[in-house]
């Protein structure tokens, strides 16, 4: 008799697009500064084709992937995914709705690559660059993936900035403790890694991945890293599911 | 379903809360009937909106269950939640860029029973203006706007934490006129959580009294007003209380030989007692609704 | 019609509404087959609990004094006048009332009978 009168929960579909409708919301003011900017950028490289200047060609890759590692803040600003507020008392389970709104982060991060390599390529055909090099200069996969590891930082962490902070610090105190020990003079203490070998290796690997070496080695690499963001994504979420054992708060 | 529970729009069994060494809720069993207009007064921080949180999983309870129309509120979260329209005490306004329209279009997405045409009304009625932007609503505005939210989907349960903080007499009074109608035309079972009684005595039908985390009572306005009553008292010079009598007692004064005490019981049983012991029963008044909480939240409420 | 209620007054709401329309058709506000308010409308302006005005005119409709239409409202009874009967309880009603007030200050119903007789007379003159 009860269930009868129940109402009932809502469909994923709904929740998903009305995530990508608040979060396009919350994007809003950056997307139009973003905008403003490369209407400015547009001008200016155009003026300098159009004056025989080189204007748009470099082989250098656009730094996308600090763009969607950091993206996921602005998609969570304002609704702290550890604290109080109107997203956790929606009748959706917690592990899905985090995911929803990540989706939708991406389906605009997505959406606003796709204009700026639309961009980059207009101006390159006006430009005369080749297309091929202007479409490699835009890590799409690694974007992707870097905004995967970015969402589960913000939703995995109570104070993802503090960690950040935190990580970036260690690693500045490995460098500086490295250079310290591996000085020639102390050779007991030469093979202690500093953060050099931690750093060079990423380093190696990242480049391989990022500048379309061949083929294998960068379907392992993109495998590896939307695995590895997969993973960490769903852990980050679970924390948030509604029957965690553990206690959560929310309220 | 357990059968025990299952007339209770909420109940809940043994729920406790404790934020590190404070608690919040100490073994609490609400049982809230359906229908009601369930008045939970306490002090600040006598646990009333860790009770509410708790109904929507927002926060875990160290011990105990809750279950709200036979729902367990952890395996059953979400369609715990699509059952409830809730008011929180306060928080930060979350979408503080949205226009109250784009919030309220965003909520509603996320409700399949959502009344498309009653929130139209309701904005109406509240005076909310959709496109003003939330960030710039005062605190009585903000209130009213989250009225509408808890209200347009017609949810059989209201939680309202503290639901006239922050309005100004007037709109208090209209506001809970609104509720007022709104419940005459929606079935729905109300919660509503307070330290000022007397705010929203008049739609109070059940109270449970919290105190310092635990529910020192919970009854039916009805039973209250039947078995809390003030006993006015002529007794002889140098007369005692029996033992018996002071167990029930919640709240005693003496002038010379008249004594008067607030006492819980059927007043037939009482009197009886009273008279048995060589007291002579002057008068028995019933209390207001705030006057006989204050008794059970007085510091002689027996052990 | 008017309803007043007293917060004060320890008696159960439903039976100051009850009393409440008593008086109204005693004193002539409400004639027979008038409308009264619906129950939206009397919970909305008392601000009280729709279930305690429905509990109201349940009662009074099982008196009779008042009774429902389908789909149209409420309405009083066309028996209801301002009968003898009437008036008697509701004087019963405000009997009570001073009677219990009497006795908590430790007078006799004759004091107050005689009282009341002794304004009656002052007012009259």
């Amino acid at each position: 008799m009860i269930d009868m009168t129940l109402h009932p929960t809502p469909r994923w579909r709904g929740v998903v697009l009305a995530q990508i409708r608040i979060v396009g919301l919350v994007l809003k003011p950056a997307a139009l500064v973003v905008a403003a900017v490369l209407s400015i950028g547009t001008v200016v490289i155009v003026g300098e084709i159009i004056g025989g200047g080189p204007g748009f060609d470099s082989s250098e890759t656009f730094p996308t992937l600090l763009i969607g590692f950091l993206y996921p803040f602005a998609v969570w600003r304002n609704e702290k995914p550890f604290g109080p507020g109107l997203f956790w008392t929606f009748p959706v389970e917690r592990r899905g709705l985090a995911l929803a709104k990540v989706f939708a982060g991406f389906v605009w991060l997505m959406g606003a690559l796709a204009v700026f390599v639309m961009w980059l390529l207009a101006l390159g055909f006006l430009a005369d660059a080749p297309p091929a090099r202007t479409i490699t200069r835009v890590p799409v996969t690694a974007t992707a993936a870097m905004y995967l590891f970015g969402s589960a930082l913000v939703l995995g962490l109570r104070h993802p900035l503090r960690w950040l902070l935190g990580a970036g610090g260690v690693l500045f105190l490995m460098n500086m403790l490295g250079n310290v020990v591996n000085r020639p003079e102390n050779r007991e203490w030469q093979y202690v890694p500093g953060s050099d070998a931690f750093l060079s290796v990423t380093r190696r690997a990242f480049a391989a991945w990022v500048t379309l070496p061949e083929p294998t080695q960068w379907a392992i690499s993109t495998l590896l890293m939307f695995g590895g963001g997969f993973a960490a994504l769903w852990a980050a979420a679970s924390r948030h599911r509604d029957r965690r054992r553990h206690r959560n708060r929310h309220g | 379903m357990n059968a025990r529970t299952e007339s209770f729009a909420v109940a809940t069994h043994g729920l406790s809360m404790r934020y590190g060494k404070q608690t919040a809720l100490d073994a609490v069993d609400l049982r809230v009937p359906e229908g009601a207009v369930y008045v939970l007064i306490g002090a600040n921080g006598a646990g009333k909106s860790s009770a509410m949180k708790a109904l929507l999983n927002l926060e875990r309870a160290d011990e105990g269950r809750a279950e709200v129309f036979g729902l367990d509120t952890i395996e059953d979260g979400p369609r715990v939640r699509a059952q409830v329209g809730y008011i929180p005490e306060a928080w930060e306004q979350a979408h503080s860029w949205l226009t109250c329209g784009q919030l309220i279009r965003h909520v509603a997405a996320h409700y399949p029973a959502w009344d498309q045409a009653y929130a139209a009304q309701l904005v109406e009625i509240f005076g909310v203006r959709p496109e003003r932007k939330t960030a710039t609503l005062s605190k009585g505005e903000s209130r009213r706007l989250q009225f509408v939210l808890a209200l347009a989907h017609r949810p059989p349960l209201l939680l309202l934490d503290e639901p006239a903080d922050g309005l100004d007499p007037v709109v208090r009074n209209r506001t809970l006129a609104h509720l007022a109608e709104h419940l005459a035309d929606t079935p729905t079972t109300v919660i509503i959580s307070t330290h000022h009684v007397h705010e929203v005595e008049s739609l109070a039908d059940h109270v449970g009294v919290l105190d310092a985390g635990r529910l020192v009572a919970q009854l039916s306005r009805d039973d209250l007003r039947r078995t809390v009553r003030r006993y006015r008292v002529e007794v002889p010079e140098g007369w005692e209380a029996p033992l018996e009598l002071r167990t029930p007692t919640l709240r005693r004064s003496r002038g010379g030989r008249e004594m008067q005490w607030t006492l819980i019981g059927e007043e037939h049983d009482v009197t009886a007692r009273l008279t048995a012991a060589g007291a002579t029963v002057r008068d028995v008044t019933p209390l207001a609704l705030e006057e006989a909480v204050l008794a059970f939240l007085s510091e002689e409420v027996a052990p | 019609m008017l309803v007043n209620l007293d917060p004060n007054d320890a008696r159960p709401l439903y039976l100051q509404i009850m009393d409440e329309v008593r008086r109204a058709i005693v004193v002539g506000t409400l004639k027979a087959e008038d409308p009264l308010p619906s129950v939206r409308e009397l919970a909305g302006e008392l601000v009280i609990n729709p279930r305690t005005v429905s509990q109201a005119y349940q009662e009074l409709e099982r008196e009779g004094v008042i009774y429902v239409r389908r789909g149209q409202g409420t309405f009083v009874s066309p028996t209801a006048k301002r009968s003898a009967g009437e008036r008697r309880s509701l004087a019963l009603a405000v009997a009570k009332r001073a009677l219990l007030e009497a006795r908590r200050n430790g007078l006799s119903a004759e004091e107050l009978v005689m009282s009341i007789q002794k304004l009656a007379a002052k007012e009259d003159e």
